[in-house]
């Protein structure tokens, strides 16, 4: 965001720079001749510096996403030679079922990963956003938790609330509520949302952290000027906090939106996808391919389009909160 | 102009992608795989104490004990009876070795002794890459063929092009511990419901529905992550169906079909068990080690598991037995088994008659009795002898000693085609769950098996 700001200011300082050259060189070629090679040296000399960091980039990104995107053109079981597969890996999403199925269910995370911790850490942050709440740091500390801890050790804790003898049916019993209780993870209708609730609490902290420190920046004349004119808690809301949260808002927004399009690790370390396919992913249909079932070709295609889809999320997400600026 | 200059700036941040794509723009896997399978004409040494100074390279993955326990004393009972033989072991987790093989075979210097997998999923395909070496003149001078039984040879054997399993030249070798899969039950349950070790598939019915009605869990299982379903269900096979019609099934690439081989009637009565509540309840949402934990806390009568494979805590064992689930036609029972891992010389190993040498003495009655010591289930040497005092393991050797000298393995089902576990797994689940019907099942095997037959000729 920063950066993206930034590099168009220097945008708008070099426009007229150039222009004023062009001018210039009407008059005087020698002098703009040496300004362009002086700049060009310049240029080159930036390159320079940044060479030895370009390069590793190259190496450990550039060259196997490009690898990638060449072997997603193929049929290949990682050892014998490949054959030209065309797009039919491609044309997998819309004849697979499973991986059509499997982007559905993105769909479904985008909601429990990305815009319900985004709408709990915009709520809790407003509530707590004027108000000194006694102990809001102990809660952030608790809600922020989830962050720190690795995500297989969140998969494990979550399988053992949802496993039959476990936490979730011990509350349900105890309240009467004995006919509900279930193996949540082995349930085909609830085994989705299930694994979306652990994945709303995982996120949950990082957004909120994210919105209460942006609240923070507000300056408080703006409420005080809200409330002269009379505006309640919700108006306060809308005109002053949440045009203030744009830029946090985009950060969260990013952050979780590729999380939801990549959910890999609890999916993979409490279903496997299954029961059947009712939790499975895009990337745990890649996973599959890869390693245990090699199909290396079709396993790129899905990891290209999951990187071309996340470039343009991030994109959008950018673009939409630069709004009118 | 701005958008314009971003889509430059894009644009000129996909150009190395680009460039990066073309340089990488060769075909994958053709680097010198015109592979050679053929076994090499000529005599082999035989001898290791001949082969001079010689450091051996082992990958494995025998991580845990009793396996690394094993592992590690036959290393040392081989260089000690060799020791110009020095032998370096690499144990790595097994999603790791299975992912890493083939780049490590591909390598300069590969490990000389590798544990690809029998089946498809790894052996096949690295035969067909000629990664492997063609054992079969190790077989030979060692008497493989004579001295292991034909259903556990069959599991090592491809043809050299690569196109067939179970038949041909040999590319693995096993080893003299067995993996297989059995029922395990709880003594003390048993004697509550008053029956006796079932000795034919009605009884072991009979167990189920006692249990069922004194309010014990017949068969503690679960399906959660996928993992549990297929040890119940491949015994299941091997008690419904024809012991040669799963082998075929598995090797034949089409010529039997999956319905001839007991597997639809096995889904059948899986289901059926589901349906009369045999299954422990919540299996649907319990994890497989979950499962079998509760089951060594006494919670159910069977489990069906691998050889091996509980979480018993010391002296624990003893309130358990195994057996094999019986045939309904009352025939010798048929048991889903090989060896612990398969054993593959690579290709390019520059010690092969070493390598040979070590898989002849893994295989070796030497090796078994240390299995035995282990406490850890013996394969090719039916006469090995359980140690007294634990009788779990007594009945595992038993069961090990039956199905080497009756011949009674049969393949794991999912070595017929890479993605067959995933498929079973899947449609297991939507049937047991009343999703789909058993036929959905088979289907869906049927239709895995024939796709792959179909890319096989690809």
């Amino acid at each position: 965001m920063a950066t993206l700001n930034e590099s168009r200011a220097s945008e708008a300082a070099a426009a007229p720079a150039t222009a004023s050259a062009g001018g210039e060189a009407v008059h005087t070629p020698r002098r703009t001749n040496r300004a362009r090679s002086s700049s060009g040296r310049r240029r080159w000399l930036g390159l320079v510096y940044l060479a030895p960091a370009l390069l590793i980039y190259a190496c450990v990104v550039l060259l196997p996403a490009g690898q990638g995107v060449n072997l997603s053109f193929y049929h290949w079981d990682g050892i014998t030679a490949a054959t030209w597969a065309g797009v039919e890996n491609y044309t997998d999403f819309f004849t697979d079922p499973t991986l059509r199925q499997a982007v559905g269910h993105t769909l479904f995370f985008i909601v429990f990963f990305s815009f319900l911790p985004v709408v709990l850490g915009m709520t809790s942050a407003a509530l707590t956003a004027r108000k000194d709440t006694r102990g809001a740091g102990v809660y952030r500390w608790i809600i922020f938790l989830p962050q720190v801890l690795t995500p297989a050790v969140v998969a494990v804790v979550w399988k053992q609330i949802y496993a039959p003898d476990g936490p979730l049916n011990s509350v349900l019993s105890a309240f009467g509520l004995g006919g509900l209780t279930r193996g949540w993870l082995g349930d085909f209708a609830w085994a989705l949302p299930a694994l979306g609730l652990a994945g709303t609490w995982g996120a949950f902290g990082l957004c909120m952290v994210l919105f209460a420190a942006g609240a923070q920046n507000i300056p408080n004349e703006l409420y005080d000027a809200a409330r002269m004119d009379g505006a309640g808690p919700l108006r306060e809301f809308f005109t002053v906090t949440l045009p203030g949260l744009r830029g946090q808002l985009a950060v969260a927004l990013t952050l979780t939106l590729l999380g939801a399009i990549r959910v890999f690790d609890i999916v993979w370390l409490t279903t496997k996808g299954g029961p059947g396919t009712s939790t499975i992913t895009p990337s745990v249909v890649l996973y599959k391919r890869a390693f245990s079932n090699p199909d290396v070709g079709a396993a790129c295609a899905i990891g290209v389009v999951l990187a071309v889809v996340a470039l343009i999320v991030s994109l959008a997400v950018v673009k939409l909160s630069e709004g009118d600026d | 102009m701005v958008s314009h200059r971003r889509t430059r700036r894009i644009a000129g941040a996909l150009t190395p992608l680009a460039a990066a794509g073309l340089l990488a723009g060769c075909m994958p896997g053709t680097n010198g795989n015109s592979a050679d399978n053929s076994a090499k004409p000529g005599a082999v040494a035989t001898d290791p104490a001949a082969m001079g100074k010689v450091t051996l390279h082992i990958l494995d993955y025998f991580t845990g004990d009793p396996d690394n326990a094993w592992m590690k004393d036959v290393v040392k009972a081989f260089e000690k009876k060799y020791p110009n033989i020095t032998i370096e072991r690499n144990s790595l987790p097994w999603d790791q070795v299975m992912a890493a093989l083939p780049l490590k075979l591909k390598s300069a210097n590969p490990p000389d002794i590798v544990p690809a997998n029998n089946g498809w999923q790894s052996l096949g395909t690295l035969v067909r890459g000629g990664l492997v070496l063609n054992l079969d003149n190790y077989a030979k001078a060692y008497g493989w063929e004579r001295s292991f039984p034909r259903s556990i040879l069959s599991e090592h054997e491809f043809s050299p092009d690569g196109k067939q399993m179970g038949t041909g030249s040999m590319f693995g070798a096993p080893v003299a511990r067995a993996s297989l899969i059995e029922v395990y039950y709880n003594r003390a349950l048993l004697k509550k419901i008053g029956a006796k070790v079932p000795h034919s598939y009605a009884e072991f019915q009979a167990a189920l529905a006692k249990a069922k009605a004194d309010g014990i869990a017949p068969i503690t299982v679960g399906t959660s992550d996928q993992v549990g379903i297929t040890m119940p269900l491949f015994s299941l096979m091997d008690a419904l169906g024809a012991q040669s019609k799963i082998s075929d099934f598995v090797y034949s690439q089409g010529k039997v079909k999956i319905s001839q081989t007991g597997f639809p009637q096995a889904v059948s009565a899986f289901k059926q068990w589901a349906d009369k509540g045999y299954l422990v309840k919540d299996y649907a949402g319990t994890a497989a080690d979950d499962a079998a934990q509760s089951f060594v806390n006494g919670k159910g009568l069977f489990h069906f598991n691998y050889s091996g494979s509980l979480p018993f805590k010391p002296g624990q064992s003893k309130g358990f037995g195994s057996f094999v689930l019986p045939r309904t036609d009352g025939g010798k029972p048929v048991a889903t088994a090989s060896s612990a891992t398969n054993f593959s010389i690579a290709s390019k190993s520059k010690h092969a008659d070493a390598a040979a040498a070590f898989l002849d003495f893994a295989a070796s009655e030497e090796a078994a009795k240390l299995a035995v010591g282990h406490e850890t289930m013996p394969l090719l040497h039916p006469d090995v002898q359980a140690p007294a005092g634990n009788p779990l393991f007594s009945d595992d050797v038993a069961i090990a000693g039956q199905i080497s000298t009756e011949g009674t393995s049969v393949p794991y089902l999912d070595w017929t085609t890479p993605t067959m576990l995933d498929t079973i797994n899947r449609a297991m689940q939507n049937t047991l769950a009343g999703k789909s019907t058993p036929k959905a099942v088979v289907d869906a095997a049927d239709k895995d098996a024939t796709a792959f037959v179909k890319s096989l000729a690809r």
